[in-house]
Formats: structure tokens, sequence, C-alpha cells
């Protein structure tokens, strides 16, 4: 096994791209950390909304899932992006 | 009667066009994750007794770029049919060259004509099958939830045949992809169509056009501009307003595009990836008794995230359906 990392430790040392695996790595850690405050401040709201009217619980779920798609859209973004930049 | 017959025979020659010339062509081109293999061998040359043509070689031979590359040729399109011929006799790439996309739209559009037609029918002879009245129910959903309660019983009524089929169309798509399989020509080799965005840049196409258009003709094609911009705005942010809303205008369903298919890949990828990890430690421990252990908790992660993928499926249909409908419905009422 420890052969297998110094395989990969040579690899890395003398691969050109490496800030571009670095990058990519950055680009899709931070865009779920945004996507996750975002995420979870829609999940909260949500969750009080239904919790202060359970007769409104339907549509409370559906535009919920909705503003989260919008921020889960943007995070993609930062995914793609980093794929763009891992397989480049 | 005479409409369903004619259908399915078109479905049924556009499907055998694409076939035959696949499964012929598919000697000489090879498929993606042995062609890519058999290049990767060669282009190290250290491999220099390869006996089989078309053999992979083991886990343990190959490196880990290789392993990866296989895992993920699986998510990327390819194409199965050149069918363009230039001077020299060399079949390439080119307008009309079909990838493993089209065939699985296809078969999509194939099923559902299968499973909608009696639909139709339940209504014109009042008997109801136990799968033809889940599909209705389905029917009802989007109609009632989706299209009735943004655009409203009147104007909705001319939209359900659209948003009907951009629904059921992703649908099919996304869950054939959901099959599990292995193999590398067309009914084998089942691939999700709207993990490209080939296919879902056009279905965002349409959006994008009934929202200039309709919004056009509701509106003036000088009103239609001037309601994209809110009432009430101060003259010295209009620099700012305006091109915030018009470039809105392009980023909407350039966004939906992005959505749905960046979705539909990575939920892939990811499955690759966890299941690229059991060959990935088979390889770290050289084969060892131990390293049959490690697949374990790879493949619970693997349907772990299937799980999750099955749920996200229905839920980017419904996303991209009723953003859909939002967006044409602001682009024809646009009281700010």
């Amino acid at each position: 096994m420890l052969a297998f990392f110094q395989d990969a430790a040579n690899q890395l040392a003398t691969a050109s791209n490496t800030g571009l695996g670095i990058g990519a790595g950055l680009a899709a850690g931070l865009a779920a950390v945004g996507a996750g405050l975002g995420i979870g401040r829609i999940g909260g709201a949500a969750g009080e909304g239904i919790a202060r009217q359970p007769e409104a619980a339907d549509a409370i779920k559906g535009s919920a899932l909705i503003f989260a798609a919008f921020v889960e859209g943007v995070a993609l973004f930062a995914a793609v992006i980093g794929l763009m930049l891992a397989t480049k | 009667m005479l409409a369903k017959r004619l259908l399915i025979t078109i479905w049924l020659s556009l499907l055998a066009a694409v076939v035959v010339p696949a499964q012929e062509g598919n000697g000489e081109h090879g498929a993606s994750g042995a062609g890519t293999t058999h290049e990767a061998g060669e282009g190290g040359e250290s491999h220099g007794d390869e006996s089989g043509e078309h053999q992979s070689p083991g886990t343990l031979e190959m490196s880990n770029a290789d392993i990866f590359k296989i895992q993920f040729t699986h998510s990327v399109p390819y194409p199965i049919a050149l069918l363009e011929v230039d001077e020299d006799g060399h079949e390439h790439a080119g307008l009309f060259t079909i990838y493993n996309v089209q065939p699985w739209q296809w078969t999509c559009l194939g099923l559902m004509l299968i499973v909608f037609f009696p639909v139709v029918g339940s209504f014109r002879k009042q008997r109801v099958g136990k799968f033809t009245r889940i599909m209705r129910g389905f029917c009802l959903w989007v109609r009632d939830e989706m299209v009735y309660s943004v655009m409203g019983k009147e104007e909705g009524r001319a939209f359900l045949p659209l948003f009907f089929f951009m629904f059921f169309f992703i649908v099919f798509q996304n869950v054939i992809g959901l099959i599990p399989s292995t193999g590398h020509s067309y009914p084998f080799a089942i691939y999700t169509a709207t993990g490209t965005p080939f296919v879902t840049a056009p279905l965002a196409a349409i959006t994008l056009l009934l929202m200039l258009t309709l919004g056009m003709k509701k509106n003036g094609v000088v009103g239609f501009f001037k309601g994209l911009i809110p009432h009430g705005v101060p003259a010295y942010l209009l620099p700012i307003i305006v091109p915030i809303e018009f470039a809105g205008l392009i980023i909407k369903p350039v966004a939906l595009t992005i959505r749905l298919f960046a979705n539909m890949l990575s939920g892939h990828l990811v499955i690759a990836a966890a299941i690229g990890l059991v060959f990935l430690f088979t390889k770290m421990m050289a084969g060892s008794a131990l390293s049959y252990l490690t697949a374990l908790p790879c493949v619970g992660m693997a349907i772990f995230i299937y799980i999750i993928e099955a749920f996200v499926t229905l839920l980017q249909a419904y996303i991209f359906t009723f953003l859909s409908i939002n967006f044409i419905h602001q682009s024809m009422h646009q009281e700010h």
C-alpha cells in the first residue's frame, strides 16, 4: 500500500497541471459550502413556516423545493466549471 | 387507431435506422470502454503481449487514470454511427453523426406512445386498467398542480400538451438512465440522455422561444421589452437595471439547461466514482483478500447515492417544467 502512495506522490510531483486539480476541488468545495448555507436557511424557514401554519404545508413545500433548486443551480454551475478544469 | 399505428411504425423505423448501422459499426469503431483501454495500452507500449484485440486488461495492470477513464466514459456521450464519409472513404463525425444519446431519446418517445395511448383511449372508452389509472393520476397532477395552479384554467389549457410532453419526456429519460446496465451496444448500454447539454438545451430553447414570442404577442414588441424593467425604478438606477433584466432573459433558459444536465451528470459521476473506488482499492492492496472487504462500503455508498438519484430524477423534471411554466407565464403577464 505504501508503494501505491509513493507512486501517486511521484505522479503528482511530475504532473504539470496540479494547480488545475486544486482549483477544481476548491470550486466544488466552496460551492458546496455556499449551497449548504443557502439550502439550510431555506429548509429552516420552510420548517418554521409549516410549524406556524400547518394548513399551508403544501404550498410552502412546493415553493421551498423551487427556491432550493435555484440555489442548487448556482452550486452546480461551480461543479460544472470544476469538472471542466479537472478534465482539461 | 390509424394515428397510433402510423406513429408506432415511424418510431420503429427510426429506431431501426439507428440500431442497424450501430451494430454493424460496432466491430470497427469499438465501443467506448474497450476502445479507450486498448488505445491507452498501445500508447504506453508496455503491454506488448496483448493477445485479444478487444480484451480489456485486468484491474491490476491498469493505471489509476485508465480505471477512472473507463468509469467515466459511460457518463459521456460517444458516437455510435458516424454516417458521414469523406472523399477517401473514411467515416468521420459530422452534423448527422448519431451519438448514443439519440436512440435513448427515441426509445423514450416510443415508451411514451405505449404508455399514454391507453390513457387517451380510456377517456373515450370509459374503461381504465390499473396502470392506465396511475398514469392518469400523474397527468391530472401535472395539470392541476403545475399548469393550472400557475396559469389558470382558461390560459393553461392551451399549454397542457406542451408541458405534459416536457414533463414526461424528461421523466422517462431520467428514469431510464437509472437502470443499471453493462454493454457497448444499443439495447444494453443504457444512457441518460438528459445528462448532456445537447439534449437539455433544445428543451430550454423551446421555453426561451415561447417566452419571447408569446410575450411579444401579448404585450407588443416594444411593450415586452418595456415590461422587463420594473415600474417605479429611479432614473439613476436604469443603467444597472436594464442590462441585468436583459441578461436575465437569456440566463433563465441557460440556468434551466445547466441545472438539469448537471444534476443528472453529477449523480451518475458520483455513482461511477463510488464504484470506481472498488477497483482503486483492489489495485492499492494488490488484489489481497482484504480488498474484497473494501467493496462493501463502496457499493453501499453507491446504492445510497442511487436512492437519492431516484428522487432527484423526478424532482428535476418537476423543477424544469414548473420553472418553464413560471417563466412563460411571467413574460406574458408582466405586472411588476
